[in-house]
């Protein structure tokens, strides 16, 4: 953590000690100026050995080969710039002997600012910008390591740029910074590329990286032993310098290259492009001004001060490589700057020829020839900035919207459709944005579905409508896609297409329409047209679909009311059929069994009175009358217990079960067995609890008795707090319960679903188990709540 | 000696009955009795209690369907009131399950509604004296109750004791009906008698065989007769 904030706090100390020094440089070349001659020591005299046009020397007059007698009124090897560096820099006046003159000649040096300033801005602020550059590249990436990278290289070659026009001057420590600088940059330029575009070990940067990083050892040795007056070899110094950065320089384009013919189809080979290509933009203005023109010995286009300046386009494009991820197409850029050049060249002949054919140039010269075509090519590439700075302005200020393309107008089209959610709208937005005047759509399926819609002019026209219907419909439909429809016909294309089901149609332009379709912008339209076709189907689709889930759903809740309500019905309906049962019941009890009982105790009374009297008839037909009495009475007591078993009522649920299965197991050839858990004689139930319990079991066996021939019946009933649960078992034939629900509400059937609606009633519920012989087994489960004291 | 005690103090009887067709019918015929007295008629189980406490009656012939309630519900409550109080139960129903219940009370005796007077009047004699009485229709119904109950029934006046395991010729000739698999209503027609009479024969006929079931009585009856035939041979 320390040493990661240690580090990036170094950048910043970095960065400030770059803009010191670049002040400090800038500034104080202003006021000294650029002698320009080089001196050597020949037979204690000291000859000029070169003299550069541009400095003050120069101007004023002095040549190579000019003997240079004082410097500042002294002796010039006592000047410690000419001891050091063989430069007569830092001179105010030079006491001059010329090769053809004998007489010594006193010049004075000028101090121009203005003019000093001018001719070293170019360098200080190409060197500004790659200190800037690289500063901003480490803020906004400071994780990169590529960025990292980049910054201190920029660092270096933003120093040595901006520290070179001061080394040319008499100021303290610049020659030596100098050449420090320029050759520590190999050694960092070499780093970046062994990170850029991907982090890879290569042997060519190991050793590459290891050699220049000892020239610098060596360079820095000398720079500092030459400062110090103990050696002079300055030739050898630059020498070595100039060796170095050819060899860093040497190994980031090959590095470069390797990048691009290995990561091929990769965004990386996409960034090693973009690199290469900003260097020759960067240095080709430097070449055609200055480069070609010093090598070829004509007069310099441009000064060589200003031509560097276009090399801050190779830092500016770094830096976009480096910050940026999503990068442009570097092929597409490079086509456009080969078409430029290629333009650039042809348009400089054209013109040249012309002038020399009309006269104006009365010979051919390369360098004019050379200055046309940097001409042309400024022309090209200012006029394209321009015309993008316009257009770009139109932009945001909505000048001359109006005038988009059709492939913009389907792209904000496209755009609509995906957020249109009513399909009414689809079709005036297709009207709206194409800017069409008229749009019918026509669709059919095999199911008997039809649709139409119409918008703009169609709208409101049912006869035009009518007329671009039938053309529908007697389409053959065997070819998709658009065509252009005859002059006289209301619409200017159909474009016929197939979705999902649906055949559609769909008609667009109107006859009167201000614009007109081209053959060209079909296919466009018609790619258009079959999404917002598409679009319009699968809408129309949806608002159908939602609208029979509503509809069935509402069904749904109607069906649910009227089940509960029929549940409500059958519930009452049991329910009074029980107490009509036992209102039945009881009358007969309460009548005409009393009175059936009356008459035989008074028949037998009687009898008794009358004991054969030997009027055989007599006796016989009292004996007869008995006889019916007595089947009377077993008839109504049948009758009652078989409406309503009286001992459920009297004895409770335990004994009546009881005695349903004794019974069945006396008249029936059938053994039941009856297993009860937490259920005995004294559990008392609720009376509809118990009444359905013993009407569940009654069913259940008499159905087991009567359909299953099974010669044995399980009967299990067990009571917890919450709940009754019986269940019965035969081992008999069985039934399919799969059609237990079809089965026809007739009186055979009626026996399993009453039961079913009966429990359902009472809140219970009944489970129906069985398979083609594999015996039936039946289980109620009721609940209670709260039994019932009796 | 009933009637010498009767001379000097007539039993006193409470009906409880709400059929009034069956209670003044019995009244009549009772009070032909000179040794019986009708101290009252209860229509339901509230009045029959406000009765015994107000009249004291030496038996209570009691019915189980009552418009309150039941009847053998009531035995408690009674014996609350009146301990000494001998109770013989009516039913006109099927006595089935009332049978073991009643016994379960420790009742006097048990009648059906349609006994003769001799019989009503033998059974209040026979409870008046300390013994109990059952209904000669009940036999049947006894049984399956003694095999349902293990109490002590040594006193129960039985009738039919000695005929446990013979049947008779007509009983015989239904088992065997019985044994073809025939049912209670083909039995019947096959022998032209009503099917309550059938059913009173099965009854005896798996009371007589000591079941419960008709497929036991008939796997019982096959061993039977396969013994009886291998006797036949043997002789």
């Amino acid at each position: 953590m320390l040493n990661q904030m240690f580090r990036r706090q170094a950048y910043y100390y970095a960065s400030v000690v770059f803009l010191v020094m670049w002040i400090v440089y800038t500034v104080s070349v202003i006021h000294r100026p650029y002698v320009g001659l080089e001196l050597e020591h020949v037979n204690e005299q000291w000859i000029v050995s070169y003299s550069d046009p541009q400095g003050e020397g120069y101007k004023a007059g002095i040549r190579v080969g000019d003997l240079i007698i004082k410097i500042n009124q002294s002796d010039p090897g006592r000047n410690r710039f000419v001891q050091i560096w063989s430069e007569a820099e830092g001179a105010s006046t030079l006491e001059v002997r010329k090769l053809d003159q004998n007489n010594d000649q006193i010049i004075n040096i000028p101090v121009l600012p203005w003019q000093n300033g001018l001719s070293s801005f170019p360098l200080e602020i190409l060197g500004f910008v790659f200190g800037f550059l690289g500063f901003l590249t480490w803020l906004k990436r400071p994780l990169l390591v590529q960025a990292r990278s980049f910054f201190w290289l920029n660092w270096f070659i933003g120093l040595a740029l901006a520290v070179s026009p001061a080394s040319s001057r008499d100021l303290l420590l610049a020659k030596e910074l100098e050449i420090i600088f320029f050759s520590a940059v190999p050694i960092f330029l070499i780093n970046f590329v062994s990170v850029f575009p991907t982090k890879k070990k290569r042997q060519i940067n190991e050793w590459g990286s290891l050699i220049v990083t000892w020239l610098f050892v060596v360079i820095l040795t000398i720079t500092v032993l030459q400062s110090m007056g103990i050696v002079h070899n300055y030739s050898l110094l630059k020498r070595l310098v100039l060796s170095t950065m050819s060899i860093g320089i040497f190994i980031v384009i090959g590095n470069l290259s390797i990048s691009i013919k290995t990561l091929k189809d990769k965004s990386e080979n996409n960034q090693a492009v973009l690199l290469l290509l900003s260097i020759i933009l960067g240095f080709t203005p430097f070449v055609l001004l200055t480069g070609i023109p010093m090598i070829f010995g004509f007069q310099l286009i441009v000064d060589a001060h200003i031509s560097t300046l276009f090399i801050s386009v190779i830092p500016a494009f770094w830096y976009y490589v480096i910050v940026n991820k999503y990068l442009p197409d570097s092929q597409r850029i490079l086509g456009k700057v080969i078409s430029y050049f290629l333009a650039g060249i042809i348009m400089s002949l054209i013109v040249f020829g012309i002038l020399f054919f009309v006269g104006v140039f009365k010979n051919l010269s390369l360098g004019a020839l050379l200055a046309w075509f940097s001409l042309a090519l400024m022309v090209i590439v200012g006029f394209n900035l321009l015309r993008l700075l316009m257009s770009k302005l139109f932009n945001k200020f909505g000048f001359l919207t109006g005038e988009q393309t059709l492939s913009q107008r389907v792209l904000k089209l496209n755009e609509r459709l995906t957020s249109l959610q009513e399909e009414e709208c689809i079709l005036e937005e297709v009207v709206n944005c194409l800017d069409m005047e008229g749009a019918f759509i026509v669709a059919e399926n095999a199911n008997g579905m039809y649709l139409e819609k119409a918008a703009g002019r169609f709208e409101g026209n049912p006869d035009e409508q009518a007329e671009l219907e039938t053309y529908f419909l007697a389409d053959p439909r065997d070819i998709l896609g658009a065509k252009k429809l005859p002059d006289d016909f209301p619409a200017e294309f159909y474009i016929f297409l197939k979705y999902n089901d649906f055949d559609c149609g769909i008609f667009l332009g109107h006859r009167f329409s201000r614009t007109k379709l081209r053959q060209e912008d079909l296919p466009l339209v018609t790619l258009i047209s079959n999404q917002a076709a598409q679009r319009y189907l699968t809408t129309y689709g949806m608002k159908e679909l939602s609208q029979e889930i509503k509809e069935i759903s509402q069904k749904t809740l109607n069906y649910q009311r009227k089940i509960q309500r029929m549940q409500g019905i059958t519930g009452s309906l049991f329910k009074s059929i029980e107490q009509e049962r036992k209102s039945i019941a009881r009358d007969i009890h309460d009548g005409p069994l009393q009175l059936a009982l009356d008459l035989n105790r008074w028949l037998e009374e009687v009898a008794e009175e009358c004991p054969s009297t030997g009027d055989g008839r007599i006796s016989k037909a009292i004996s007869r009358q008995r006889e019916v009495i007595r089947n009377l009475n077993f008839e109504l007591r049948s009758i009652c217990s078989d409406l309503r078993p009286p001992s459920l009522n009297d004895l409770g649920l335990y004994s009546a079960v009881e005695s349903l299965c004794e019974e069945t197991m006396q008249n029936e050839s059938i053994i039941i067995s009856l297993e009860t858990t937490g259920f005995n004689e004294g559990v008392s139930l609720k009376e509809e609890i118990e009444l359905a319990a013993y009407r569940f079991l009654q069913e259940g066996i008499s159905n087991a008795v009567k359909h299953s021939s099974s010669s044995e019946i399980l009967i299990k009933i067990e009571l917890d707090d919450s709940k009754l649960e019986l269940s019965i078992r035969d081992y008999g034939k069985g039934f399919d319960i799969g059609k237990i629900d079809d089965l026809p509400l007739t009186n055979d059937h009626l026996g399993l679903i009453g039961m079913k609606e009966r429990l359902q009633s009472i809140g219970g519920e009944l489970q129906i188990n069985s398979a083609m012989s594999q015996g039936t087994h039946l289980k109620a489960s009721i609940p209670v709540k709260g039994r019932d004291e009796k | 000696m009933t009637s010498d005690n009767g001379k000097l103090e007539k039993i006193k009887i409470l009906l409880v009955d709400d059929h009034t067709l069956f209670a003044e019918g019995t009244t009549v015929l009772l009070s032909l009795e000179p040794n019986l007295e009708i101290v009252g008629i209860a229509n339901d189980g509230e009045q029959c209690l406000s009765l015994v406490k107000l009249k004291k009656p030496d038996i209570i012939l009691l019915d189980i369907s009552l418009p309150d309630c039941s009847g053998i519900n009531l035995i408690d409550e009674i014996r609350l009131i009146h301990q000494e109080v001998k109770i013989i139960m009516l039913t006109g129903l099927n006595p089935k399950g009332y049978l073991t219940k009643s016994l379960s009370k420790d009742v006097h005796g048990f009648l059906l509604k349609e006994c003769n007077k001799r019989e009503m009047i033998e059974a209040i004699f026979c409870v008046a004296q300390g013994q109990e009485y059952f209904s000669r229709c009940l036999g049947p119904y006894l049984k399956t109750a003694i095999v349902g109950n293990d109490e002590d029934k040594s006193c129960l006046t039985l009738q039919s004791k000695d005929s446990r395991d013979r049947l008779t010729i007509r009983e015989e000739e239904i088992m065997n009906l019985i044994a073809r698999g025939l049912s209670n209503q083909e039995i019947a027609s096959t022998l032209y008698i009503e099917i309550r009479t059938v059913k009173f024969h099965v009854s005896n006929i798996l009371f007589k065989l000591g079941v419960k079931s008709r497929l036991k009585a008939v796997s019982v009856w096959n061993t039977m007769s396969k013994n009886q035939d291998e006797r036949v041979q043997r002789y």
